[in-house]
């Protein structure tokens, strides 16, 4: 098993009540494994900011590993070695 | 930018303790006063941006910004006076900044950033400062600001927290790369504390004045992200996406 802490910002902070949390995954999880077991956890009004609904990462939330913003095939990530995965939805206020 | 003007000896009693700064001095200075900027808004995040870029002594200041101020903007919206509720935000934003420093030419555009007068603006300023609390006119000044490879600072906040993204086009990941189509999900509606857009606006002004005069590290291809909750601010390595539909093309 891996722990990786997970930190959140914008709405997705409002909606988990937390900044952030450390969650156990299996070695070999993958950042859509990782994505799919939080959704799951938090339920629909979190998955609904995270996720569109074919289940893939909206494209403007952010998904950064270790303080490195991650392009391209993010789901394919695999968390090995990972310390913190931050998840950052859109924000735009002014 | 012109490098037009010099300064004068009333520049340099009104200026002369950031003249002082160790890498500023007299060149930044003649920088900044040779500088339009664009600030997009000038709400709770692009008023004390403004402020902020008036002190500092940029040469011009050219605000967008529709709509009459109302009771509930005056939580944030600091260059606005209680006395103008019902006027036109521009106009009070301009009254404000003319009587902090007269030395600042203030040019007022009454209007949000839209598709028929973002490429005009930005034509006219050396840097854009991005304060639109909507991503359809953010995403639009990042693309005119690629497209005529202007600098730009988006800043922007949500409840307690701040990330400012600065742009050198061609060079930097821009808006676009992070933000490829309009998020569905952000609300118009924000909760806000003044002083929150507030610390986000002058970090945005901040690395404006890096990007321009090189004084620091300037941090393009960074965002920057903090959390006034916790007072936790960190700084993210941003990728350039290779498919964006505005910087991809380019070198
Ligand atoms: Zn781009």
């Amino acid at each position: 098993m891996m722990e990786i802490t997970i930190q959140y910002t914008g709405q997705l902070a409002g909606i988990t009540g937390a900044g952030e949390e450390v969650v156990e995954l299996a070695d070999g999880s993958s950042v859509a494994s990782l994505v799919s077991q939080l959704c799951t956890k938090h339920g629909s009004q979190y998955a609904d900011l995270l996720v569109n609904s074919e289940g893939e990462i909206r494209p403007s939330t952010l998904v950064i590993l270790d303080g490195v913003q991650t392009e391209g095939e993010r789901s394919e990530i695999l968390l090995e070695g990972v310390r913190a995965v931050m998840l950052m939805t859109p924000i735009a206020g002014g | 930018m012109s490098s037009g003007k010099e300064l004068t000896d009333l520049d340099r009693s009104i200026y002369e303790w950031q003249l002082d700064v160790p890498g500023f001095g007299d060149e930044g200075q003649a920088k900044l006063r040779n500088t339009t900027a664009l600030v997009s808004r000038c709400g709770g995040l692009g008023g004390p941006i403004c402020l902020s870029l008036a002190a500092a002594g940029f040469g011009k200041i050219i605000i967008a910004h529709a709509g009459d101020l109302r009771l509930d903007d005056l939580n944030r919206q600091i260059l606005m006076r209680h006395e103008d509720v019902g006027s036109a935000r521009s106009e009070s934003a301009k009254r404000t900044l003319s009587s902090f420093n007269p030395h600042v030419e203030v040019e007022v555009v009454p209007e949000n950033i839209t598709e028929d007068n973002a490429e005009a603006l930005v034509a006219k300023a050396d840097i854009v400062f991005s304060a639109a609390p909507l991503f359809e006119e953010r995403l639009l000044m990042n693309q005119e600001c690629v497209r005529q490879n202007k600098l730009l600072v988006d800043s922007a906040m949500y409840n307690l927290e701040g990330r400012i993204i600065p742009v050198i086009p061609g060079d930097s990941a821009c808006l676009a790369c992070l933000y490829p189509e309009i998020p569905p999900r952000w609300k118009r509606r924000f909760p806000v504390i003044g002083a929150v857009s507030a610390l986000a606006a002058n970090i945005g002004a901040m690395e404006g004045i890096k990007l321009l005069t090189g004084l620091g590290t300037a941090n393009a291809n960074r965002m920057i992200y903090f959390d006034s909750g916790t007072m936790r601010f960190q700084t993210i390595q941003l990728k350039r996406n290779s498919e964006c539909k505005v910087c991809g093309k380019r070198s």
